[in-house]
């Protein structure tokens, strides 16, 4: 069955159509709760948190065409909201050391990997947000801006930052240490 | 290939590889509770049951009990017209233009949760909105006379917000919205202060009538952005969500009349993405963010005629600078912005002073000092002659335990900056008063 007709099921409280949507999406959401949060049980609580406000709330869904975004948009806001909520305890965080790669043909994919991780765990999950919506997910910048509900001028100047990082951790070597006095949040 | 480009090839297949991980097996727990929990009835979202073309076409009124209502309504009326001529009378208060230059009043911000002005000349501060609740995200009506602002109330542990309208003082405050919005949704005034115009990051655009006659009324579906009402017209610019790229539409202020000003590809030039787009206050020209061919990823300001012909850009800096988030002057004359400088060599960038730009071309003037990394929140004050900046991270924190910043006030003329001695922990917004 098509997504359209699903979420239309879903709609109207067929609690069969939502579980075949939330299998179908559960995967990706996770790897997209995982990339802002950096922390798996975090991004689990993020994505329970999103699915559930999603049948919740799916009566207000007016286009099933939009139901991606619309639970892209659910899944970013629960990340957001949870470590808006997590700001205001101490956060004990890890600091691993990073050993500058050595960089040979073979291991260079794993080593920019690795560079890139670090780079975005420099980024606050607001800037990771747009980071993953653009390149993971690969939604156009206007989309980004509209999942977000910031500025678009926001979203390039962020995603202006975040390529900084990027750069600045696969350009030269050996990266820098987090900027985040007391380390990087998790 | 060079860095910059090897890192925007390969970042997808790099992200994929970072997001690979276990299925997860914890959905079982979500459908524990989805099964125990009833959906929203859809007649608890207005925009389900009441059909668009009702809500956006003129309101049928119900012929119920009329004469006894109208009669009571006119009396009320005639009380209310003769209290204020009595009020205005006595008082005499002039009020500034909705536009233009005027004279700076008070500034209004919030922090720890509650709504303060502050007097910049002798450094006055005043709690207008107090209490356990938390506002956020203050602004003044043009007129200065009232301030529209954010009212944190969570649900099922969601954050949400309400738009509250007070006087000036704090007197009298209101909500105003009927459903909750998110604390980045634009919020902004009419020019006349008869309506407040609310976008949501789900595409709604609704009118919000402040004289307590009309109800909500649902405008369109697309994205507005602040800036986008026409200051001597009350047009509204927006972009479409019918319509898959960046074109500008124009509508008028009861929503009727939608058109396209201008589509995307027919401005000339690089790539115009109009994701940001102010009218000038005298509405005579609109501002908006565009990239140029030879550097689709970067962002500069281009300016055109309020008819969308005309366009072009504010600067002719190089494409090693970035533009964005910028500001008109009250007199329409120039151009406030924020901006970074890269390095071609490495890549990286470096927040500049907030630059200032004619519209009439020349060099564009730094003013003040670097702000953060993110570039800086700012706004003039309403007689020209000052930006009022600071840190641009806190636009969108409603934490009370957020670290507060102390704006800087920056002469234009000399771009000599000073420190406010206030600390907040929102944007600003500041008060326009007569001459």
């Amino acid at each position: 069955m098509d997504q359209r007709a699903l979420v239309e099921r879903a709609r109207r409280g067929e609690h069969d159509a939502f579980t075949e949507l939330a299998r179908d999406a559960v995967t990706r959401l996770d790897q997209v709760a995982r990339l802002v949060l950096r922390d798996p049980e975090l991004a689990r609580d993020a994505v329970q948190e999103a699915l559930i406000r999603a049948w919740r709330d799916l009566p207000r869904l007016r286009d099933p065409e939009r139901f991606d975004a619309w639970l892209h948009r659910l899944t970013i806001n629960a990340c957001l909201d949870l470590v808006r909520r997590r700001r205001r305890r101490p956060i004990e965080v890890e600091i691993s050391p990073i050993d500058p790669p050595t960089v040979a043909d073979a291991s260079a994919a794993i080593a920019d990997r690795d560079l890139v991780d670090a780079a975005m765990g420099r980024l606050d999950p607001d800037t990771r947000a747009v980071v993953v919506l653009h390149y993971f997910l690969g939604l156009p910048l206007t989309e980004v801006a509209a999942t977000l509900g910031i500025p678009i001028g926001t979203v390039k100047s962020r995603l202006h930052r975040a390529l900084g990082e990027m750069r600045i951790a696969i350009g030269s070597e050996p990266p820098a240490t987090s900027p985040v006095p007391g380390g990087q949040v998790a | 290939m060079t860095t910059p480009a090897r890192v925007e090839r390969d970042l997808p297949t790099i992200l994929g590889d970072l997001a690979m991980g276990p299925t997860p097996e914890y959905l079982d727990d979500v459908f524990a509770q989805t099964g125990r929990m009833r959906q929203r009835p859809a007649w608890t979202f207005p925009e389900r049951w009441i059909p668009m073309a009702d809500i956006t076409q003129e309101r049928a009124y119900t012929p119920r009990a009329p004469w006894r209502t109208i009669a009571v309504a006119l009396v009320l009326i005639a009380l209310i017209i003769g209290a204020a001529i009595m009020y205005v009378g006595s008082h005499q208060t002039k009020l500034p233009p909705p536009f233009g230059p005027a004279k700076n009043g008070v500034v209004t911000y919030a922090a720890n949760g509650d709504i303060f002005t502050v007097d910049p000349s002798s450094k006055a501060v005043v709690a207008v909105v107090g209490g356990p609740e938390i506002d956020a995200r203050p602004l003044f009506s043009h007129d200065g006379t009232r301030i529209a602002f954010l009212r944190r109330h969570d649900i099922g542990g969601q954050t949400a917000f309400d738009v509250v309208v007070t006087a000036a003082d704090g007197s009298g405050p209101r909500v105003v919205t009927t459903r909750p919005i998110d604390v980045n949704d634009v919020v902004q005034w009419s020019p006349d202060g008869t309506f407040l115009l609310v976008a949501t990051a789900d595409g709604e655009v609704t009118k919000y009538a402040l004289d307590g006659g009309a109800p909500p009324q649902i405008l369109t579906q697309g994205r507005v952005v602040a800036g986008a009402i026409r200051p001597t017209t009350g047009q509204i610019l927006y972009d479409p969500d019918s319509t898959p790229d960046a074109d500008l539409w124009i509508m008028d202020p009861d929503g009727t009349g939608g058109r396209a000003l201008t589509p995307a590809t027919s401005l000339a030039g690089g790539r115009y993405d109009l994701g940001l787009v102010k009218w000038s206050p005298d509405g005579a020209m609109i501002a908006f963010t565009c990239a140029r061919a030879s550097a689709p990823n970067g962002s500069h300001i281009c300016v055109m005629n309020a008819d969308g012909t005309g366009a072009g850009p504010l600067t002719t800096e190089s494409d090693d600078w970035f533009e964005t988030d910028f500001v008109w002057s009250p007199d329409s004359t120039r151009i406030a912005f924020n901006r970074w400088l890269q390095d071609p060599a490495t890549g990286d960038t470096t927040v500049q002073p907030i630059g200032v730009a004619s519209i009439k071309g020349g060099p564009v003037i730094g003013a003040g000092p670097a702000p953060a990394p993110e570039g800086a929140l700012f706004d003039w004050s309403p007689d020209g002659t000052t930006l009022l900046s600071l840190p641009a991270r806190f636009s969108e924190s409603t934490d009370p335990a957020a670290v507060a910043a102390t704006p800087v006030a920056i002469d234009v003329a000399n771009g000599t900056a000073q420190e406010t001695g206030y600390q907040v922990s929102s944007d600003v917004s500041w008060q326009r008063l007569a001459n």
